[in-house]
C-alpha cells in the first residue's frame, strides 16, 4: 500500500519540479552563452500569467484545438505516474514501458493535429515535420527498449530500473544510453533537431504547431510538452543510470534518492544545454542522419548483448 | 575501462556519417586518445611498461602530430566538407551498423572486449575508406583501421615493443 | 657472412645515394653493389644446399631451400634492374624530365625497397615479414608516383590504399593466428619454424579466420583478381625497372609469404581443404585478366595483367599440390621473374622512344627497333609458356598435377585461359611489331641498341633457368 501512495507522491513531486527544471535549462544556458537569465522559478510565473490570459480561438478550427492541449496535459500528467522518479521496486505491476512511449506519442499525435487544426501554413508545416522526425525516431525507440529488455528480461519501467539498479554497467548499456540520448533531443524538440527558442524561424518544428494557441490552451499545451521533456529525461536516468535510486522505503534512503535524482537531472540538463549552445541546427533533411546514428548504436548495443561482449 | 571502450566506439559510429573534415579529425582525435588511456589502464592493470610506451606513442602521433597536420592541409582546401559520399550519411550508418552485427556474430566465440572492439573499427574504418572520396577522410579510415589493429593486437598477444612499433 | 654483406651493402649503397651528388656515381655504385649480392646470393644458396637451413641472429632469420629460390630471384632481377636504371635515370636526367634531386630519391628508394625484399625472404619472425612487406609497401609508392603527374599520383594513391588496407587484414590475420596457438608470445615462438613445428595445439576456428584473414590481406599485395585493381595502374605508371621488379619479385614474395602461412596450417586436421582457397582464387585471377587482356589498349597495362594471370598459375599449381603441382610453380615463379622483367624491361625502352603506351599509335617496331622488337618476341614467347623456355613445362607440369588431383573444371579452365591469353599477347604485340603505317618514312631509330645490355643479361637468367635449373629440380 505505501508503495502506492509513494508513486503517487512522486508524480506529484515530478509534476511539481516540471516548471524547475525548465527553467533551471534557461538559466544554464543563459549562463553558457554568458548572460544574466530569468529567474529559475520564472516557468511557474509564466503559466500562472497564461492562466489568467483570455483565449483567442480562430473560426476556422474545430474542437480539437479547444480539447486538444487539455488532452495532453492529461496524458503527461497520467504518464508521470507511470515512471520511476526516485523510488522503484519489483513488485509494481502497471507502467509498461511500451505503455509509456505510446501515450507519449499520443501526445504527440494531438499536438500535430492541433497543428493541422488551425489551418494555417505553419501549423501544417510544423506537424508535417514532427511526423518526418517521429517516423525516423519510433523504430529506434523500440530498438533502445528491446536493449533494456534483454538486459532485464522485463518490459516494466520499474522492473527495468529494479534490475538494472543492481547490475554492472557493460558497454552495451552506454551505448544505449547514448542512443538514448539522441532520441531525447529529437522527439522533444531540442537543439539540433528544433530551436524551441524562436517563433520566426521557417524551420521550427514545435512551435509551429502550437502557434495559434493562446491564453490557458497555451498554458496546457506548454505545461505538457514540458513535463513530457521531464519524463523523457527522467527515463534517461532511471532507465540507463539508475544507480542511486531508492529500492527500499526508508526516509534516509529516499531522501539520498532525491539528492541523487536532482544533481543527475541537473547533470543531464547540462548536457543538453551545452549541446544547444554548441551545435547549429540541423537542416531537416540531416536529422534522419541524427538518428541513424542512434539506430546504429542501438543495434550494436544489441548485438553487443546478444552475443555477450 | 568499459567507459573507455565505449567511448571509442561511439566516436567511431559518429565518424562513419559525418561529413565535414575537421568534425571528422576532431572525432578521430577523440578515438585515439581513448585508445590511449585503454592503453594505460592495461599497463596500470598489468604493470607493464610497454603498454605505456605505445599509449605514449599512441597520443603523441595519432591525437597530436596527425590531427595537426590534417586540420593545416584542410584548412589549405577550399571546400570543408564532403560533398558527394558514394553512400549518403542515412545509409552508411545503417549499413555499417548491420556489418558491426554480421561481425560481432562470426566472433561469438570470442569472450574478449577488446577483440570486438577492435574489429568494429577495421569495420568502420574500411566501410569509411570505401565510401569516401576526399583523401583526407581516407586517410582517417585507414588509421582507423590502424587503431582497431592495436586494440585486437592489446587483448590477443603480447608482443615486444619493437614489433609493437613496427605495427605503429 | 654473406647476409651481412648483403644488408650492409645496401644500406651504405643507400647512405651514398643520400651523400653523393653525382647521380653516375651512384648508379655505379648501385650496379656494383647488386653484383656483390647477387655472387653473394648466389654463394648463400649453394651454402643452404649443403646445409638444408642456415639459422641467423638468434633465429630471426633464416634460409630454406624455399627461400633461396626467392633470393636468386631477388637478386637476379635487381641485378638486372639496376643495371637497366644507370642508362634510364641517366637519360631522363639528361632531358630535364627529372631533376637529381628526383634521381637521389630515385636511388635511395630503389635501395630500401631492395633491402626490404631481401629481408622478407630472410626473415623466420612472422612479425618481421610483415613489417617488411609494410615497408615495400611505403618504398614502392613513392616509386609509382615518381612521375607525379596525376596519373601516377592517383595510381600511387589507390596502390597505398588497397595495399595497406589488405596488409593490414593480414595482421589481423597473423595475430589471430598467433593467438590461436594459446602459447605466451616470445620472440621465439613467432618464429616461422616454431610455428610450423607445434600446428597441433591450435585452435581450429580461430586458426580458419586468421588464415582466410592472411589470405585476402596479403593475397591483395600479390594481386589476386578481385582485389587485383591497384596492379594494372601501379604497374602502368611506374618508372619500368621498378615495374619489373614489382611485377617479378613483389608478388612473388606476396604470395611466398602467403604459402608460408599456409605450410604453418596445411597439415592440421580438418583443415586440409584450405588449398581449394588457391584454386579458387587461380580460376578467378586467370579468367579474369585473359579477358582483360583481350581487350587492353595499353601495353604496360597488358603486362601488368598477364602478371596477375601468372600469379593466378602459380597458385593454382600451389592449390594443385602433389610434387608436380609446387615444382611447376616455383618453376613458374622464377621463370616469371625473368620473363615479365625482359618484357617490362623492353617496354620501358619503347616508352622512352615513343612517349606512349597506347599499342595502337605504335607500328612496325620490327624496323623501327628492330633489337627490342626480337626482344619482345621473345620475352611474350617466354611469358605465355611456348616450348622451348622453362616456363611450358611449368605451366604443362601444373596441368597434369591439376588432372592427376581431380579438380577438373578448375584444369579446363586453366587451359582456355592460356589460350586466350596468349591470343590476346599475339594480338597486341603483333600489332605493335608488323603492322604498317603507310605515310610515315621507316627509318631506324638509333636509340634501339641503346639500353641493350640488361636485355641480354635476363634472357641468359632465362635460358639458364629453362637449360640447368629444370634439370636440377627434376632430378
Amino acid at each position: 500500500m505505501l508503495d502506492y501512495v509513494l508513486i503517487v507522491l512522486q508524480s506529484l513531486f515530478l509534476l511539481i519540479i516540471t516548471p524547475l527544471f525548465v527553467g533551471i535549462l534557461k538559466r544554464m544556458k543563459a549562463f553558457i552563452r554568458g548572460y544574466q537569465g530569468a529567474k529559475i522559478t520564472q516557468p511557474y510565473y509564466d503559466i500562472k500569467r497564461l492562466f489568467n490570459k483570455g483565449m483567442v480561438v480562430s473560426n476556422s478550427s474545430s474542437f480539437v484545438s479547444i480539447f486538444g492541449p487539455s488532452i495532453c496535459l492529461a496524458f503527461s500528467i497520467v504518464i508521470s505516474l507511470l515512471v520511476p522518479v526516485f523510488y522503484t521496486n519489483n513488485i509494481i505491476n502497471f507502467g509498461n514501458v511500451f505503455l509509456v512511449i505510446f501515450m507519449l506519442a499520443v501526445i504527440k499525435i494531438i499536438t500535430t493535429l492541433i497543428g493541422l487544426d488551425c489551418a494555417s501554413t505553419f501549423g501544417g508545416m510544423g506537424s508535417s515535420r514532427e511526423s518526418f522526425i517521429s517516423l525516423f525516431a519510433e523504430p529506434v525507440m523500440l530498438l533502445t527498449l528491446s536493449v533494456l529488455y534483454f538486459e532485464s528480461n522485463n518490459f516494466n519501467v520499474f522492473k527495468i530500473s529494479y534490475a538494472i539498479s543492481n547490475t554492472d554497467i557493460t558497454v552495451a548499456h552506454i551505448l544505449a544510453l547514448a542512443s538514448f540520448f539522441i532520441l531525447v533531443l529529437a522527439e522533444n524538440a531540442r537543439m539540433p533537431v528544433d530551436n524551441p527558442e524562436t517563433h520566426l524561424e521557417l524551420t521550427m518544428v514545435h512551435e509551429a504547431m502550437i502557434l495559434d494557441i493562446s491564453g490557458r490552451n497555451l498554458a496546457f499545451i506548454e505545461l505538457a510538452s514540458s513535463i513530457k521533456f521531464i519524463v523523457f529525461a527522467t527515463l534517461l536516468i532511471n532507465l540507463f543510470l539508475p544507480f542511486g535510486i531508492a529500492t527500499s522505503i526508508s526516509i534516509y534512503s529516499i531522501f539520498i534518492s532525491i539528492v541523487i535524482y536532482i544533481l543527475k537531472m541537473i547533470v543531464v540538463l547540462f548536457v543538453i544545454a551545452i549541446i544547444r549552445t554548441s551545435i547549429a541546427k540541423f537542416r531537416l533533411f540531416k536529422v534522419p542522419e541524427l538518428l541513424a546514428s542512434a539506430f546504429s548504436l542501438s543495434i550494436i548495443s544489441i548485438a553487443m548483448l546478444y552475443f555477450n561482449l | 575501462m568499459n567507459l573507455l571502450i565505449t567511448l571509442t566506439l561511439l566516436s567511431t559510429v559518429a565518424m562513419s556519417g559525418f561529413r565535414r573534415l575537421k568534425l571528422m579529425t576532431g572525432t578521430f582525435m577523440i578515438q585515439s586518445l581513448s585508445i590511449a588511456f585503454i592503453c594505460f589502464f592495461l599497463g596500470y592493470e598489468t604493470n607493464e611498461a610497454h603498454y605505456y610506451a605505445l599509449g605514449m606513442l599512441t597520443i603523441l602521433i595519432k591525437a597530436i602530430v596527425i590531427p595537426i597536420i590534417m586540420n593545416k592541409s584542410i584548412n589549405k582546401l577550399k571546400t570543408a566538407r564532403e560533398m558527394n559520399m558514394i553512400i549518403n550519411g542515412y545509409w552508411s550508418y545503417i549499413f555499417s551498423s548491420i556489418f558491426v552485427v554480421i561481425a560481432l556474430m562470426l566472433l561469438k566465440n570470442f569472450r574478449q572486449d577488446l577483440i570486438k572492439t577492435g574489429l568494429v573499427l577495421i569495420l568502420f574504418g574500411t566501410f569509411i575508406l570505401i565510401t569516401r572520396k576526399k583523401a583526407i577522410n581516407q586517410m582517417i579510415g585507414f588509421l582507423t583501421v590502424e587503431n582497431g589493429i592495436v586494440l585486437i593486437e592489446l587483448s590477443t598477444v603480447q608482443m615486444n615493443l619493437a614489433i609493437e612499433f613496427g605495427i605503429f | 657472412m654473406e647476409l651481412w654483406l648483403i644488408f650492409g651493402l645496401i644500406a651504405l649503397s643507400t647512405l651514398i645515394s643520400f651523400l653523393i651528388k653525382d647521380i653516375k656515381t651512384i648508379s655505379c655504385i648501385n650496379i656494383s653493389v647488386s653484383i656483390i649480392n647477387f655472387i653473394a646470393c648466389i654463394l648463400l644458396v649453394i651454402k643452404v644446399e649443403s646445409f638444408d637451413t642456415l639459422f641467423y641472429l638468434e633465429k630471426i632469420l633464416f634460409l630454406d631451400s624455399y627461400s633461396t629460390v626467392q633470393l636468386f630471384i631477388i637478386s637476379g632481377v635487381t641485378l638486372v634492374s639496376s643495371i637497366y636504371s644507370y642508362k634510364y635515370i641517366l637519360n631522363e636526367v639528361k632531358h630535364q624530365i627529372i631533376s637529381i634531386k628526383k634521381a637521389k630519391i630515385f636511388y635511395i628508394l630503389f635501395n630500401l625497397f631492395v633491402f626490404s625484399m631481401y629481408l622478407i625472404s630472410f626473415a623466420n619472425n612472422v612479425m618481421i615479414m610483415w613489417i617488411s612487406l609494410e615497408a615495400t609497401t611505403l618504398a614502392t609508392a613513392f616509386l609509382i608516383g615518381f612521375n607525379g603527374d596525376k596519373l601516377s599520383l592517383e595510381a600511387a594513391w589507390k596502390y597505398i590504399i588497397l595495399c595497406s588496407v589488405g596488409i593490414t587484414i593480414g595482421l589481423v590475420g597473423i595475430i589471430l593466428l598467433i593467438y590461436s596457438t594459446g602459447s605466451n608470445v616470445t620472440m621465439e615462438n613467432l618464429n616461422w619454424t616454431y610455428l610450423s613445428k607445434h600446428y597441433s595445439t591450435f585452435d581450429i576456428t580461430i586458426t580458419k579466420i586468421a588464415f582466410t584473414l592472411i589470405f585476402v590481406g596479403i593475397g591483395t599485395k600479390a594481386g589476386f583478381a578481385p582485389m587485383h585493381t591497384w596492379l594494372s595502374d601501379g604497374h602502368s605508371e611506374a618508372p619500368s625497372p621498378i615495374s619489373a621488379m614489382m611485377s617479378g619479385i613483389l608478388l612473388n614474395l606476396a604470395l611466398y609469404v602467403v604459402v608460408r602461412f599456409y605450410v604453418i596450417i596445411k597439415n592440421i586436421d580438418n583443415l586440409q581443404n584450405f588449398n581449394k582457397l588457391f584454386v579458387i582464387f587461380g580460376v578467378l585471377s586467370l579468367f579474369i585478366s585473359s579477358f582483360s587482356i583481350l581487350k587492353q589498349n595499353n601495353y604496360k597495362r597488358l603486362l601488368a595483367f598477364s602478371s596477375v594471370e601468372n600469379i593466378g598459375i602459380i597458385s593454382l599449381g600451389i592449390g594443385f599440390g602433389g610434387y608436380f603441382g609446387l615444382f611447376a610453380a616455383v618453376l613458374h615463379s622464377i621463370i616469371h621473374a625473368f620473363g615479365k622483367t625482359l618484357l617490362f624491361l623492353v617496354a620501358g625502352n619503347i616508352l622512352e622512344n615513343y612517349k606512349t603506351k597506347r599499342i595502337d599509335k605504335i607500328h612496325y617496331l620490327f624496323k623501327f627497333m628492330p633489337i627490342n622488337s626480337a626482344f619482345l618476341i621473345l620475352g611474350m614467347l617466354i611469358i605465355t609458356g611456348a616450348p622451348p623456355f622453362a616456363s611450358f613445362f611449368s605451366e604443362y607440369y601444373i596441368l597434369i598435377s591439376g588432372i592427376k588431383s581431380g579438380h577438373f573444371i578448375a584444369t579446363i579452365i586453366y587451359a582456355l585461359c592460356l589460350l586466350i591469353v596468349f591470343a590476346g599477347f599475339l594480338v597486341a604485340f603483333m600489332k605493335m611489331i608488323y603492322t604498317k603505317q603507310n605515310d610515315v618514312e621507316v627509318v631506324k631509330l638509333e636509340e634501339d641498341g641503346n639500353n641493350i645490355v640488361p636485355l641480354i643479361i635476363t634472357l641468359v637468367f632465362v635460358v639458364f633457368v629453362s637449360a640447368f635449373l629444370m634439370d636440377i629440380y627434376i632430378t
